[in-house]
């Protein structure tokens, strides 16, 4: 153990501020006692006591009407908001791929139930009343994808409506795109889909 | 009360405080608003005298404790109750105040942790004012000066102080609240204190006990 006269002026008040601080080790307490018979280091201690008071004092008198309760359940609510909001927007990530394969599936179906009818009428039909006939909707059969070539397009009339069927072949999918013409300000939104 | 009076009361209380906090931790965690309410009621004071030690400017320091309580608020799920709440909660504090204070656009004054103990300045006692009709006068005039010295220390050192003095933390638990060792606690506490004793020590009032006065037998 360190001896009182051993102490240098700084670590005689560090001693005596682990004292104050309630943090002194057991070996310490022996010197403490030792200090505190002194004069100079009772005075240094009283010191420390009075700094605490003022401190704390003056920290009573900024925080006694510091109220910040109903700030702060206001973005705690802000917060847990956006925090549900968030979710269906997460579910309309998920949903979209669902919805898009749903009219690709309808588009397609759609498309195949047409060439079936299509290829018994022209089985049926001479080729003379091929001009009379209001087909209700004719594809042009694709041609097969050229070497190099990369999109198809499978014109379909949907009665009234004009419009095609791309199918954009990618590295491990096949992109359908469905266009049709109308006259809507919003009728050219194509859908595209990855399948 | 004197001040070992005081530790164990802060202490005795503290763990009260931490069962009770507890208590409305769980309740919140289960969503219960009335709960989380009464921890920002409980604890918004000692987190704003923090963040206001810290940041010394008030609007920073509001936002610091609007945010911290956001913060609590998003990581009750994990809060497992290891550690106690305020604990938590004041490193919150510290993390924000000190990214705040790291901002470019803010001027602190430089800590001077690497001074040696032994250059600190001399031990400089000072006086207490006794119970005479000038006490409340003489007591503010006190304060005012310890307000001054107070706004001139690093916020660092400010910090400690706060945390040791008005919410009576242990020197482990500024460590874990300002992430450093407690080697630096108490050097950041030491260094404080003789700062704040600086800025008393040529206050001297008839009867008190002089601040220059050596202790008999001690070498000068």
């Amino acid at each position: 153990m360190m001896k009182r006269s051993e102490l240098t002026a700084a670590e005689r008040a560090a001693c005596l501020m682990r004292w104050h601080d309630g943090e002194t080790s057991d070996d310490e307490r022996e010197l403490v006692e030792q200090l505190l018979a002194q004069d100079l280091a009772r005075e240094q201690l009283a010191s420390f006591e009075l700094v605490g008071e003022l401190v704390r004092e003056a920290d009573a008198a900024r925080v006694q009407h510091l109220d910040l309760t109903e700030q702060v359940m206001a973005r705690v609510l802000e917060a847990s908001a956006s925090k549900g909001a968030e979710k269906p927007r997460a579910n309309n990530v998920r949903a979209l791929p669902r919805r898009a394969l749903a009219v690709v599936g309808v588009a397609l179906a759609l498309a195949a139930g047409i060439a079936l009818v299509v290829s018994e009428r022209s089985s049926k039909l001479v080729a003379s009343d091929q001009d009379l006939a209001a087909p209700i909707a004719a594809i042009s059969a694709p041609e097969p994808d050229p070497p190099g070539e990369s999109v198809a397009i499978e014109r379909v009339d949907f009665g009234n409506e004009q419009g095609a069927i791309f199918l954009v072949p990618g590295v491990d999918e096949r992109t359908v795109v469905i266009w049709t013409m109308d006259d809507t300000a919003d009728a050219d939104e194509d859908q595209e889909v990855g399948l | 009360m004197n001040s070992g009076e005081r530790r164990a009361s802060n202490r005795k209380s503290r763990e009260g405080d931490a069962e009770l906090d507890n208590a409305l931790i769980l309740r919140a965690q289960s969503g219960d608003a009335a709960a989380f309410r009464q921890l920002v009621e409980r604890h918004q004071r000692a987190a704003f005298s923090v963040a206001i030690a810290l940041v010394k400017n008030e609007q920073d320091a509001r936002e610091v404790v609007q945010e911290a309580f956001i913060r609590v608020f998003r990581g009750l799920a994990q809060f497992q109750g290891g550690s106690s709440f305020f604990t938590w909660l004041y490193r919150i504090v510290t993390n924000l105040s000190i990214d705040l204070v790291r901002r470019p656009t803010r001027k602190e004054t430089e800590l001077d942790e690497s001074m040696p103990l032994g250059d600190a300045p001399e031990d400089a006692p000072i006086a207490r004012p006794t119970a005479d009709p000038f006490d409340a006068v003489a007591r503010r005039e006190l304060r005012e000066r310890i307000e001054a010295a107070l706004a001139d220390l690093p916020d660092y050192h400010r910090g400690v102080i706060v945390m040791r003095e008005v919410h009576g933390m242990s020197y482990e638990e500024m460590a874990e609240a300002m992430g450093v060792s407690k080697g630096t606690i108490m050097s950041r506490l030491f260094h404080a204190r003789r700062k704040l004793q600086a800025a008393l020590a040529d206050y001297h009032q008839p009867g008190n006990v002089s601040g220059n006065k050596s202790e008999p037998g001690e070498e000068p």
